[in-house]
């Protein structure tokens, strides 16, 4: 189960709105390097984890990431507040704008929505750790 | 609803977020290691990050959500 502490992981604390930015950093959020395809991908492994220690370090990594999730909504949140029709428009925001108005909803930077198949589950230990290393090198390259 | 976060908030929202990452990374160690000083690291650090959140939810109100908040809740994406 899951509790919830009503803090970010790090304070975010963006004075100016940016758009133009959100439009980049979203794909942090829905992409396929993003967080919500991480804590997806380990919070599903674990079930299938034959090593107790591994089930224990999928599910801290998993919820971790679940808590990167919410930083980088935060982030998407201050950085689309209060926008004016000009400012949505003269930041190519309107794409996202005209389906979500300023909603987080995840999806990548191309406008693709968040998929399940961004990850790979397949129920046998290495299969599923060789895919964490292989998304971990992918997000860092991201990064 | 936006609440400006005091250079106070922001200092001790930031004191908390550097223990914790101390605590949940040592948690993350020993999920592999089975290391007796890291578990008295873990055990006083777990200590003092309960204290920085006490000091915080002192002056700013719960940070541990449990059931049903108060409408009146400032939600931790909306301090800026």
């Amino acid at each position: 189960m899951f509790e919830y502490k009503n803090r970010l992981q790090y304070p975010v604390r963006i004075k100016n709105p940016n758009p133009a930015y959100a439009k980049i950093i979203i794909s942090q959020l829905g992409g396929p390097d993003g967080e919500l395809a991480a804590s997806t991908r380990y919070l599903s492994q674990r079930f299938t984890m034959p090593y107790s220690r591994v089930v224990g370090i999928l599910t801290d990594v998993g919820v971790e990431e679940l808590g990167h999730v919410e930083m980088v909504s935060a982030i998407l949140y201050q950085l689309t507040k209060n926008l004016s029709v000009e400012e949505i428009k003269k930041s190519g925001f309107d794409t996202y704008f005209v389906d979500h108005t300023a909603g987080i909803y995840p999806v990548a930077a191309s406008g693709v929505p968040f998929r399940a198949d961004y990850i790979g589950v397949k129920g046998d230990v290495f299969a599923d750790l060789n895919e964490d290393l292989a998304a971990d090198a992918a997000m860092m390259k991201a990064r | 609803m936006s609440v400006q976060m005091t250079g106070d908030r922001y200092s001790l929202l930031r004191h908390i977020a550097a223990i914790g990452i101390s605590v949940y990374d040592t948690i993350l160690y020993l999920d592999i290691h089975d290391c007796p000083e890291a578990r008295s690291y873990l055990e006083n650090k777990y200590e003092e990050y309960c204290e920085a959140i006490a000091k915080y939810e002192e002056k700013f109100g719960p940070i541990n959500i449990k059931g049903h908040p108060c409408e009146d809740v400032v939600w931790a994406w909306q301090i800026v």
